[in-house]
């Protein structure tokens, strides 16, 4: 009965006070032990002088391993995924083929059977098929044209407003893409700004850890003071 | 404003739910660790970065396959552990001749950190790993085992050898320290 009040809890048995720390040397000084566990090894090594000695050891090699802290890294990482490609819709590869393949067949077959001819009379224009169409028809089919006498005034009046409207149909979709690239920078400027916010969390977040770190130990630091002074104190 | 950490497991849902950018968080939480760990453990600051990256890369490409999201630090050092290893039986057989022993002591000079890092250095992979998980990562002693894919007790083992070399390296070092008073 005395022994069981000494270990506590039944599940926290594992530690006899009255054994040395031996492999649990290093879960008791990085502080990995269960609380009932801790309690009874601290009980040990308070009356142990032998584990008084391992612990203090183990602890002065782990802090003279601290004196190497982390380093910053030398440049940060960021990660621009790929934007996902544009892919065809499954069987276009080969559905190109069909009215590719029957329009060149439309035109292997008028050749073939040819010749023959198309005319425009208003246009004066004749297209000739296959190997008989003669080319001197066709030269003198075309109209003569009187430069002199051309009106080019009218002609002049006749193509403003097709090139103006030309023009502002332009100039239309320039508006409409640049309103679409402003429209996009705002949106990267702004996902840019909320990651800038994340990350600046993210370091204080590391700060904060660090400072609370630093507590610790001195904290620890204190309590060990604390703990040999009681030592001391009892001897 | 909040000073807490993101929660992983929460970036790691909207990673897979399609916010790439995301990932970015995971790693600015998780960069300087990682790095430091590498660096420890290859101990060329640019191979660290490098390896560093391609962690990451690899987390980025594997994120799917995590179950246990709430132990994303150790999955995350155990791909940098498979990702030094490999860098380890690429190099095995190579010499380096060390050009800049002095990194980083600009930025910190601590006296006797160039000790503590020969010292690591002398170590063998395995107990130097379970030394820098342990000391600077604070990992616990399950989470060194599954990095490392070994038992607990195995990894325990390694961290008693490791800290009785650096035992030894401390005292011939107080050994060799003149004494105050004396020249």
């Amino acid at each position: 009965m005395a022994r069981a009040r000494v270990l506590g809890p039944e599940r926290h048995e594992r530690v006899n006070p009255m054994s040395h720390l031996e492999d649990r040397l290093a879960e008791f000084v990085f502080e990995e032990l269960s609380a009932g566990e801790m309690e009874t090894a601290r009980q040990h090594v308070a009356r142990c002088m032998e584990c008084q000695g391992r612990v203090a050891e183990f602890r002065g090699v782990r802090d003279w391993l601290g004196q190497s802290p982390d380093v910053d890294v030398p440049r940060r990482t960021v990660f621009v995924p790929e934007a996902p490609r544009k892919r065809f819709p499954s069987g276009w590869g080969l559905a190109w083929t069909v009215p590719t393949g029957l329009a060149a067949a439309v035109l292997l077959a008028v050749v073939w059977a040819g010749p023959f001819q198309l005319d425009w009379d208003d246009a004066g224009l004749r297209i000739a098929f296959g190997a008989g169409a003669d080319p001197e028809a066709v030269a003198t089919a075309l109209p003569a044209i009187d430069y002199d006498s051309l009106d080019y005034s009218q002609i002049e009046a006749r193509i403003q407003p097709v090139v103006q409207a030309r023009l502002e149909s332009v100039l239309a979709e320039r508006d409409a893409e640049w309103s679409r690239l402003l429209e996009a920078r705002i949106e990267a400027s702004e996902e840019t700004r909320r990651l800038d916010l994340l990350r600046v969390r993210a370091d204080m977040g590391n700060l904060y850890d660090g400072q609370r770190s630093v507590e610790r130990d001195i904290f620890r630091q204190n309590a060990a003071l604390q703990e040999f002074a009681d030592l001391r104190g009892l001897e | 404003m909040s000073l807490e950490r993101a929660d992983d497991s929460k970036i790691i849902e909207r990673v897979l739910a399609g916010d790439a950018n995301a990932f970015n968080l995971l790693v600015w939480q998780w960069e300087k660790p990682i790095y430091n760990y590498i660096l420890r453990m290859v101990r060329s600051p640019d191979d660290a970065m490098d390896l560093c990256q391609d962690s990451f890369i690899k987390a980025f490409e594997e994120l799917g396959k995590l179950k246990e999201r709430d132990r994303f630090s150790a999955w995350l050092y155990r791909i940098a552990h498979n990702v030094c290893y490999s860098r380890f039986r690429k190099d095995r057989g190579k010499i380096f001749v060390e050009l800049d022993p002095d990194f980083g002591a600009a930025r910190i000079p601590i006296e006797g950190r160039l000790d503590v890092e020969k010292a690591l250095d002398a170590l063998p992979e395995d107990q130097r790993e379970v030394v820098v998980l342990k000391v600077y990562q604070g990992l616990k002693f399950d989470e060194i085992a599954a990095v490392q894919g070994a038992p607990v007790s195995t990894v325990k083992s390694r961290l008693y050898m490791g800290f009785e070399k650096m035992k030894s390296v401390l005292d011939d070092g107080a050994r060799a320290r003149p004494r105050p008073g004396t020249s």
